[in-house]
């Protein structure tokens, strides 16, 4: 069996990496924290916590923002995310897919896990996405907050939904038959990218 | 005691070196072999045995570090017993769940090349394993290297089981991806 084979030679890898009495019981670090936006910029700032979303305007002022949860994204229109000076967040290898000559193709790019940058990236190899300008995204799931007087613990759910907002003018370049494709590759895109193809999540659209 | 003197006290063929070896490491190595087997048993033989081959190898092995160098032998003793109790049709542990999840790593057969050898793979892990960052690795050693249950991983690190399968899931992806990227066929 192919991964008993992963799995001994797994035993057989540098000591240095065997050896964890340093780290194995170091908390884990919360990411996706957002440290500050640097000045010069109005942005819509969502954050959601828990299915709670709270909106920010920024007036061109460094502002500290709270730390988000795993499963909430702060997101900001595309001139920001090229002014956010200091950004906590994990970078990966993300597959991002688009529609070419009627058919979905994927390349993988290692890059930071903000839904903006996704976007971006998507729009860079769909070209008939042109017109599109990412807005928000807003992901919720099933999971609950137990609250005690000093302590909030969040239980993570099992079924997904995630919302993208684009801009107004986006909704006519996912008409037709060449639109459905493209919004396949949208979907496909950020749908793996949070869950990595396993978790239940439903995707969705809106324009504003 | 320190472990350069119990490798001291095997070289010299001291045999009190077998039982400072067990009460140091004693537990730590049954824990490992409890992970993959599932049965006291079991993981008290695999011990004892890992202390005789222990015994038999040093000298003129000279482990660098003593604890990496029994768990990794503990460790090859309960998998290659998990191998037979398997044929048998007996017991378990963590093992089949580690295998199970580590099935999404294997990469896709593109080509018909023969599969790796060894080295070649044990070198992708090593290069796989040090693109992490040490939390990743931590937790993805806790979880492959010492079977350890997802529950007891994320009670040492003070947060949700949730979390750390998610972890887990991205890192198999990210491991697969690495594999297929060095050509590895398994």
């Amino acid at each position: 069996m192919k991964s008993e084979r992963l799995l001994k030679e797994l035993g057989n890898v540098s000591e240095e990496y065997t050896d964890l009495s340093q780290t194995e019981s170091v908390p884990l670090k919360k990411h996706n924290r957002i440290k500050y936006i640097t000045a010069g910029t109005a942005a819509a700032l969502a954050v959601a916590v828990g299915g709670i979303t709270l909106g920010t305007m920024l007036t061109g002022q460094n502002v500290p923002v709270a730390d988000t949860s795993s499963n909430a994204i702060a997101t900001a229109d595309e001139s920001t995310t090229e002014m956010i000076a200091e950004i906590d967040v994990e970078q990966r290898d993300v597959t991002i897919y688009y529609s070419e000559d009627g058919e979905m193709k994927s390349i993988t790019k290692n890059v930071k896990c903000i839904p903006e940058i996704i976007f971006n990236e998507w729009k860079a190899l769909n070209k008939s996405a042109g017109k599109a300008k990412f807005v928000n995204c807003y992901i919720d799931n099933n999971g609950t907050e137990i609250v005690n007087e000093s302590t909030v613990t969040y239980i993570v759910g099992d079924k997904y939904s995630m919302e993208l907002t684009l801009s107004k003018d986006s909704a006519e370049i996912f008409e037709g038959e060449e639109g459905k494709a493209l919004l396949s590759s949208l979907e496909k895109t950020f749908v793996e990218y949070f869950g990595n193809g396993e978790l239940d999540c439903e995707f969705s659209v809106k324009y504003e | 005691m320190e472990d350069s003197v119990i490798i001291e006290l095997y070289l010299g063929r001291d045999e009190s070196a077998i039982a400072q070896t067990q009460q140091k490491y004693g537990k730590q190595c049954y824990k490992i072999a409890y992970n993959i087997l599932a049965s006291k048993e079991d993981s008290e033989e695999c011990v004892n045995d890992m202390l005789v081959k222990v015994w038999n190898r040093i000298p003129p092995d000279m482990p660098h570090n003593l604890f990496s160098y029994i768990a990794k032998m503990t460790r090859n003793l309960s998998l290659n017993r998990y191998s037979e109790k398997k044929a048998a049709k007996r017991g378990g542990g963590q093992t089949e769940a580690a295998l199970s999840e580590l099935e999404e790593c294997i990469p896709s057969d593109k080509s018909v090349e023969d599969e790796c050898d060894d080295n070649e793979l044990r070198d992708a892990l090593n290069g796989f394993l040090g693109s992490l960052c040490t939390e990743k690795r931590t937790v993805f050693m806790q979880r492959y290297w010492y079977l350890m249950p997802i529950s007891e991983i994320a009670q040492k690190h003070g947060c949700e089981s949730g979390r750390i399968k998610m972890m887990l899931s991205r890192i198999r992806k990210e491991l697969k991806l690495y594999l297929e990227k060095e050509g590895i066929t398994l």
